[in-house]
């Protein structure tokens, strides 16, 4: 029989199993995404109680049996953040973070740096106002620690920096960041980027550590152009929609 | 399985579909029931089929109802007929199994709604997926004074609540939550006729 192992998580789904079960997915510390089984987790309250929903920060104790889910010995409930259930905004904006979490992270892939910023996107949204720079901030340094880090001062191919080269510059998905007005020419993959969505984006890649509140100072459609090109260039590498991507649309207030 | 005869095979194929069922355990309710007497095996047989055949959905609340054989009329269920039910009052609910806890709790005495699903951002579920157009369809024409909404205490039921109440007040109907007691990420169908009763005293107005 292995020992137990216990590690920081944060519950990203979970879903009934049979009469009394739930399989729940986490995004844990020192094991990257772990799926497992909460044997009576609909029944008991004692072991799992009020900790296997979305968003939660918990300890969770867990036994590994080779590949596939783990058996879930328990769930100590860290830290509810309870505000992000309190509005449709607040669901809303949680729900998509804990997707991009999800897509953007690999099974038993041990990775402390990026679930310290899922950690710190969830406690940032529960304590603040939502906002698309909280939202570009969150997909780019996601993208960033996941190893897909878009190229944002130069131009992918020609490598000319878009400060002072007049012209449409576009964000290529295929290429993995902007491309001069040149470079993009004849290409459909291509969106176009306005000079203060291509500043936003660059100040966004400065920000380390820190949600950059201050951006918000900049203009709204120059933001939301940002987290659009992001948002497409994240399902763009991982060959789906996100389900909850509507909804930010739909909820926000 | 692959040398059991045909009528074994095809009956444990459709017993390991079932929740909680896999192919052994359903091998072991095959042969089981191969030695059951015929009569018992027909009675079994028979009640499957009729489940389909005289269950529908009530056409007002969407809960479980017993269609009436020979009746052209949209199947109503025992509740909405009823008239000494509160008629002013809708308790929504996500599943008919729930209807059947609150009913459990004997504290309730008003209609029901029952929505087949919740709101969930993380499944990609919204609101037009669940039975809510109907219930503003009820609201405005059978004059609803308050929606006690009792979904289940997860994330999925706390986004659903919010868009009833976001959606129905300015309609002028009071919607209520029934209280927080209830453990986050619980189940009302598995929650004690007690506690669920508490919940329904203590909702309080969102
Ligand atoms: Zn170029
Ligand atoms: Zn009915």
């Amino acid at each position: 029989m292995p020992a137990p192992l216990t590690t920081p998580a944060i519950v990203l789904r979970s879903w009934s199993f049979g009469e009394s079960d739930k399989i729940v997915s986490f995004l844990t510390e020192s094991h990257g995404k772990l799926r497992g089984i909460a044997k009576g987790a609909k029944r008991s309250r004692k072991r799992f109680a009020n900790s296997l929903e979305p968003f939660s920060l918990v300890n969770l104790r867990f036994l590994d049996r080779t590949a596939g889910l783990v058996f879930i010995q328990g769930c100590e409930l860290v830290q509810v953040f309870k505000r992000l259930t309190a509005t449709l905004d607040k669901i809303a904006h949680a729900s998509y973070f804990t997707e991009l979490a999800d897509v953007l992270s690999n099974e038993r892939d041990e990775n402390p740096a990026l679930f310290a910023h899922v950690r710190n996107g969830l406690a940032f949204l529960d304590a603040n106002e939502t906002s698309e720079v909280a939202i570009a901030y969150f997909e780019l340094k996601l993208l960033s620690l996941s190893g897909y880090q878009p190229g944002l001062d130069h131009c992918r191919r020609c490598r000319a920096g878009w400060r002072g080269n007049a012209g449409r510059w576009n964000f290529s998905l295929r290429d993995g960041g902007v491309l001069c007005p040149g470079c993009s020419a004849f290409r459909r993959e291509v969106a176009p980027l306005s000079p203060s969505a291509l500043e936003f984006m660059e100040e966004l890649e400065r920000a380390n550590g820190e949600f950059p509140v201050h951006l918000s100072s900049f203009p709204a459609d120059a933001r939301r152009e940002g987290h659009l090109a992001l948002l497409r260039f994240i399902q763009y590498q991982i060959g789906k929609e996100l389900k909850s991507a509507p909804f930010l649309d739909a909820f926000s207030t | 399985m692959a040398n059991y005869p045909a009528p074994l095979t095809r009956l444990i194929k459709e017993l390991s579909k079932l929740p909680g069922i896999g192919e052994k355990t359903a091998g072991r309710l095959a042969f089981h029931l191969l030695k059951e007497s015929a009569e018992e095996v027909q009675a079994l047989a028979e009640s499957v089929a009729r489940l389909k055949r005289e269950l529908g959905l009530c056409a007002t609340c969407f809960g479980l109802s017993e269609v009436q054989p020979g009746n052209g009329d949209q199947p109503q269920c025992g509740i909405c007929g009823d008239p000494r039910r509160e008629r002013e009052k809708i308790c929504v609910v996500e599943e008919p199994s729930d209807l059947m806890a609150v009913e459990k709790s004997q504290e309730y005495r008003g209609l029901y709604h029952v929505l087949h699903g919740t709101i969930s951002p993380l499944d990609g579920v919204g609101p037009d997926a669940l039975r809510i157009k109907e219930l503003l369809g009820r609201v405005t024409v059978e004059g609803v004074r308050e929606i006690i909404v009792a979904t289940n205490p997860t994330v999925d039921g706390e986004a659903t609540a919010l868009y009833l109440s976001k959606t129905l007040k300015p309609l002028g109907i009071t919607v209520t939550r029934i209280a927080r007691g209830l453990p986050m990420g619980g189940d009302l169908e598995y929650t004690d006729a007690v506690t669920l009763g508490k919940a329904f005293e203590g909702r309080r107005e969102i």
